[in-house]
């Protein structure tokens, strides 16, 4: 991993995220995961937390990274059949 | 023009470390055009930003609350005072009510051993004093509080019993981190819930210092108890004592239940 120093080099950077639409998918089915589960969890514990959230922004974020992993998934599918 | 100073939690400084890492891992991805350091950017940034979105902002210091508790207890001592009256505050039930989720606490001129008797007529939460019995109507300093907890319980204690109380109300103040544990015990009339580390402890030391209020109505944590059990069991209900528990450790509170 070398950074480019001239001016030239520094030009033809292609700055663009290196991540493809998979990385994405996958991404967001991993996060919408875990908070999902995460709000399920800290929703139904009533024992003393050391961590003060508010456990009902867990489960709208959730839902809102699941609704965003669903859209995805139809976009694939979609310019698959396409 | 004063400045203003932010304070941070250990937990928003996290975030906003979290926040920071992400925006300088993603950047020095375009940069570097690495496929690695852009997903630990778009983890850490997003991680970070929810942290920032999910830590609640809403939150006073306990000093704050104290002193401006303690003004509404000032008031109702100045009541006491100028009535002249040192009797114990008998903590109403709904159905005495107008308003059945709301609580009142009243005070008999005299001081009696006995309960005073209570016509089946609704209380108007809005009178100061009562003619038939005879008494000052005040609302008592827990009744907000049990209200909230009400809300976090998501039901009302006018639906329960005292037994639900006994399980939920420990749960409850461990939960919201008021008190570290809480017993409530039951021998006949008498109700005596022990209350462990509890954030009140300042508040009722105040409280101490307004003696007549202390004796009729009770500090903070007492008064809400009392107006959770005046709703469960549908009872008039009186604060008996209010003691430092033997290991002084936390308070221990002795409620009588009344008859109707």
């Amino acid at each position: 991993m070398k950074a480019p120093r001239s001016h030239s080099e520094l030009e033809r950077i292609n700055m663009q995220l290196p991540l493809n639409f998979l990385n994405i998918i996958l991404w967001l089915g991993i996060t919408a995961m875990i908070l999902l589960v995460t709000a399920l969890l800290v929703l139904s514990y009533e024992g003393p937390q050391s961590i003060m959230v508010e456990e009902r922004k867990i489960e709208n974020a959730g839902i809102l990274v699941g609704i965003l992993f669903l859209i995805t998934i139809a976009i694939r599918i979609f310019g698959l059949i396409a | 023009m004063a400045a203003h100073r932010i304070v941070l939690t250990n937990q928003q400084i996290a975030s906003y470390v979290l926040l920071t890492l992400g925006l300088v891992s993603l950047l020095a991805s375009l940069f570097f055009n690495l496929e690695t350091l852009a997903l630990i950017g778009l983890g850490l940034t997003f991680w970070g930003a929810f942290f920032v979105y999910v830590t609640p902002t809403k939150y006073v210091k306990l000093d704050f609350l104290i002193a401006s508790a303690t003004a509404s207890l000032s008031n109702i001592e100045r009541i006491l005072t100028s009535e002249k009256t040192d009797s114990k505050g008998v903590y109403l039930p709904p159905k005495y009510l107008k308003d059945y989720q709301s609580s009142l606490v009243f005070i008999p001129p005299v001081s009696d051993s006995s309960l005073p008797k209570f016509e089946r007529a609704l209380l108007d939460s809005g009178t100061l004093y009562s003619k038939d019995p005879t008494g000052i109507l005040l609302t008592p300093p827990g009744s907000d509080l049990c209200k909230l907890f009400e809300k976090e319980l998501k039901k009302f204690f006018t639906d329960t019993d005292f037994h639900e109380v006994q399980e939920d109300l420990p749960r409850l103040l461990e939960k919201l981190r008021i008190a570290k544990s809480t017993t409530i015990q039951q021998t006949a009339n008498i109700v005596t819930v022990e209350v462990k580390h509890h954030i009140f402890e300042d508040l009722c030391k105040e409280a101490i210092k307004l003696r007549r209020t202390h004796e009729s109505i009770g500090c903070l944590l007492p008064s809400t108890i009392a107006c959770v059990l005046a709703k469960a069991t549908g009872k008039p209900v009186i604060i008996e004592k209010e003691e430092q528990s033997p290991d002084n450790e936390g308070t221990k509170i002795t409620f009588r239940i009344g008859e109707d």
